[in-house]
C-alpha cells in the first residue's frame, strides 16, 4: 500500500499534474484583469509550488513557500490593494511586444541550459558531492540536530543566515522609508483595513479570539521543532505575523496598534537582528569565534547537563542553545518586519483620507 | 489486516475526490453567490472529513494520525467563519440573493 | 483571569499532542512558549470566555457528534440537488431569533448553520441571524429550533 504510493512513477505523475496546474495558473494570471484576482491566483500559485516542493523532498522550502508566499504576502498584498483606493484597480494590457520578446529570449536561454544541469538527486553532482556530502556526514557529530537543513542554515552557515535576516530587516526599512516612516499615534490609524462588511459579527470575533492564541503557540512550536523537522525562525516569524494581521483584519488595525504600538514593533525588528549578532559576540567573549556555538557554554557547565538523546558527542548543548537563540532572533526580526510593513500599508489610508477631508 | 484498512482508506480518499468534484459542479451550476457557497460547503465539510478519515485509516496509529485529527478540527472551526465572511461581504456590498419567493422582503426593504 | 488556567492546559495539551518529544528541555520550551502565547493574547486584549472556552469541551464534543449527523444528512441533500438535473432551487432568506445568547453561543449557532451545507449565515449579531437556505422548509423558526437549543446547551449550559 504505502509502497504503491511511494513509487517513483506515481511521484512523477503527481509532479507532472502539479506542474501542469502551475502552468495553468500562470496563463490565468496573464489573462486576469483585476488586481484582486491576480493576488488570489498568486497565492494559489505559491501553494501549488509548495506542494510540488514537497514531492521534491524539500519540506523546509515547501513550508517557507506556503507560509510566506501563500500566507503572509497574500495578506499584505490584499491589505495594500484594499487600503490604497476605494476602487479595486484593474489592469489594462499595454504594448506587449517588448515583454514578449524578453520573456521568449529568457525562456530559450534557460532551455539551452537545462541539458547541462545534473539529474535530480544525482549523488555525483557538484552540489551534493563536496561540501554537501561533508555536511550530511559531519552533522551528527558536529551539531547533533536531526534536521540537517537547520544544522546547515543556523550553524555551519550561521553567518549567511545573519546576512539574510539583515536583508529582511533592510527590506522592511526600505518599505517604511518609501511609504513614509514616521511613527503615528494609534488614534491617527484608520479603521479601514478590517473586514468592514462583517465588522462586529460575533462569528469572526469568536473565531479570531479562539484561534489567535493557538496560532501564536504554533509559531513557537515551529521555532522549537526546527531542530527535528521542517520549520525554524523564518516560518515561525511569518506565522506569528499572520496572527497579528488576523487580529488587525477582524478587530481593526487601530486596536492592534494600541496593543502593539508601531514604535515597539519597529524596535523589535531591530532587536531580533541585534540579538542574533549578540549570540555571535557572546561566543567571541567566551574565547570562540563569531557564531561558534560550541564556545557558548563553558565545558564545566556543559558536563553537568544531562546528555541530550540527540547528542553523540560532548559539545552539542552549546549548538542546541545557540541554534535556538539565533532562530529566536530571526523569528522576532521576521515577525516584526512583516507587521511593520502591514502597519505601513494600512497607515497610508489615513494620509489620503486626510487629504480628501481637508 | 492493516493492508485491508489501508485500501478502505484509499477508497474513502477517492470518494472525497468525487465529492469535491460534485461541489465544483455545483459551484458552476448554481445561479448566485449564496447558492454557490452551499455547493462549496460540500467540499469544506463532506470531502474534507472523508479525506481526513481515509488518510487516518491509511496512517494507522502514529503521530501523523493525531496531527490529522487536529487539522480536521481546525478545518471545521475555520471554514464556516470564512464562508460567513464571504457571504457577509457579498451581502454588505449589495449582492441581493435570487429568491424563490420574490415578494419575500430582504433585510433592507423590511 | 479565571480563563488563564484553561487556556494554559489546552495549549500545553496541543503542544504535547503535536510534538511527541518528551525530554525535559522540550517540555520546558513548551511551558515557556505557552506562557508567551498567553501573554501575547492578553496584550492583544483577547483573554476571555471566547479565547478559552475549553471548560465546555465535553458538552461541545457531545454537540459536535450530533452536528456531524446533521452535516452528513444535509451533504446528501445538497449533493442530490447538484446531481439531479430536474432539481429546482427554492432559495430563501430567514431571520432567526438569537436573543439572550452569549457571544460564544451565537457564534456556535451561526457556525453550525454555515457548516451544514444548504444553509449559510449571512449576517450575525447578538440579537439575531440572517440565514440563506437552498430550500425553503415549513417554518423557519421550527426548522432551526433543535440546532438552536442544542448549541445554546453546549455553549452556555442552558436550554
Amino acid at each position: 500500500m504505502s509502497l504503491l504510493l511511494a513509487s517513483p512513477e506515481l511521484e512523477l505523475v503527481f509532479s507532472a499534474l502539479l506542474l501542469t496546474l502551475v502552468a495553468g495558473l500562470v496563463v490565468a494570471l496573464l489573462a486576469a484583469r483585476s488586481v484582486l484576482t491576480c493576488i488570489l491566483l498568486m497565492s494559489a500559485f505559491s501553494l501549488t509550488m509548495a506542494l510540488w516542493l514537497m514531492t521534491m523532498d524539500a519540506p523546509d522550502v515547501a513550508f517557507t513557500e506556503a507560509s510566506v508566499g501563500a500566507g503572509v504576502s497574500t495578506m499584505i498584498l490584499l491589505g495594500a490593494a484594499l487600503s490604497s483606493t476605494d476602487v479595486i484597480p484593474s489592469l489594462r494590457p499595454g504594448r506587449l511586444w517588448f515583454p514578449a520578446v524578453a520573456c521568449l529570449a529568457a525562456f530559450i536561454g534557460m532551455a539551452l541550459i537545462v541539458p547541462d544541469l545534473p539529474v535530480f538527486g544525482d549523488p555525483g553532482s557538484p552540489p551534493s558531492a563536496y561540501v554537501g556530502r561533508l555536511y550530511l556526514e559531519q552533522t551528527p557529530h558536529d551539531i547533533g540536530a536531526p534536521n540537517v537543513v537547520t544544522a546547515v542554515l543556523a550553524s555551519y552557515r550561521g553567518f549567511d543566515t545573519l546576512g539574510e535576516t539583515t536583508v529582511i530587516f533592510a527590506a522592511g526599512v526600505g518599505v517604511l522609508l518609501l511609504l513614509g516612516g514616521q511613527v503615528r499615534s494609534p488614534d491617527a490609524a484608520p479603521e479601514d483595513v478590517s473586514l468592514r462588511a462583517s465588522a462586529g459579527s460575533p462569528v469572526l470575533s469568536v473565531a479570531a479570539r479562539l484561534l489567535i492564541p493557538i496560532i501564536c503557540l504554533y509559531a513557537f512550536y515551529v521555532l522549537a521543532h526546527g531542530e527535528f523537522g521542517a520549520g525554524g525562525g523564518f516560518q515561525a516569524g511569518v506565522i506569528l505575523a499572520a496572527a497579528l494581521i488576523l487580529h488587525a483584519l477582524v478587530f481593526g488595525v487601530r486596536e492592534t496598534m494600541k496593543a502593539l504600538p508601531v514604535g515597539v514593533v519597529r524596535a523589535c525588528a531591530a532587536l531580533g537582528v541585534l540579538g542574533y549578532a549578540a549570540v555571535g559576540f557572546l561566543a567571541i567573549l567566551n574565547g570562540g569565534r563569531f557564531l561558534d556555538y560550541d564556545a557558548l557554554l563553558s565545558p564545566v557547565f556543559e558536563a553537568g547537563l544531562p546528555s541530550s538523546h540527540l547528542a553523540g558527542g560532548h559539545h552539542h548543548w552549546g549548538q542546541r542553545i545557540g541554534i535556538l537563540a539565533i532562530e529566536t532572533g530571526v523569528m522576532l526580526a521576521v515577525a516584526s518586519t512583516m507587521t511593520a510593513i502591514f502597519y505601513a500599508f494600512t497607515g497610508r489610508v489615513s494620509r489620503s483620507d486626510a487629504a480628501g477631508a481637508s | 489486516m492493516a493492508e485491508a484498512i489501508g485500501w478502505i482508506g484509499a477508497v474513502l480518499v477517492i470518494a472525497a475526490v468525487g465529492l469535491s468534484i460534485a461541489g465544483a459542479v455545483g459551484v458552476l451550476r448554481f445561479p448566485d453567490v449564496y447558492t454557490r457557497i452551499h455547493a462549496a460547503s460540500i467540499t469544506d465539510t463532506g470531502a474534507a472529513s472523508l479525506m481526513t478519515l481515509g488518510l487516518l485509516l491509511m496512517a494507522g496509529f502514529s503521530p501523523a494520525a493525531i496531527k490529522l485529527c487536529i487539522v480536521w478540527v481546525f478545518i471545521m472551526l475555520t471554514s464556516p467563519a470564512a464562508a460567513h465572511a464571504l457571504a457577509g461581504a457579498a451581502f454588505g456590498s449589495g449582492h441581493r440573493p435570487v429568491l424563490a419567493d420574490p415578494r419575500q422582503p430582504s433585510e433592507d426593504e423590511a | 483571569m479565571i480563563y488563564v488556567p484553561g487556556l494554559f492546559i489546552a495549549l500545553i495539551a496541543l503542544w504535547l499532542a503535536l510534538s511527541g518529544h518528551g525530554e525535559a528541555f522540550m517540555v520546558g520550551l513548551a511551558v515557556v512558549s505557552v506562557i508567551l502565547s498567553i501573554l501575547l493574547t492578553m496584550c492583544l486584549g483577547l483573554m476571555g470566555r471566547e479565547a478559552s472556552p475549553y471548560h465546555r469541551l465535553v458538552p461541545m464534543a457531545r454537540y459536535a457528534v450530533w452536528l456531524m449527523g446533521e452535516i452528513v444528512k444535509s451533504n446528501v441533500a445538497v449533493l442530490r440537488t447538484i446531481i439531479e438535473p430536474s432539481a429546482r432551487l427554492r432559495p430563501r432568506l430567514a431571520a432567526l431569533d438569537a436573543d439572550g445568547r452569549s457571544e460564544l453561543a451565537t457564534a456556535l449557532f451561526a457556525n453550525s448553520i454555515t457548516l451544514t451545507p444548504g444553509t449559510v449565515t449571512i449576517e450575525a449579531a447578538r440579537d439575531g441571524l440572517l440565514v440563506h437556505s437552498l430550500h425553503d422548509g415549513a417554518d423557519e423558526q421550527d426548522e432551526f429550533a433543535p440546532m438552536a437549543a442544542r448549541s445554546l446547551m453546549a455553549a452556555d449550559g442552558r436550554g
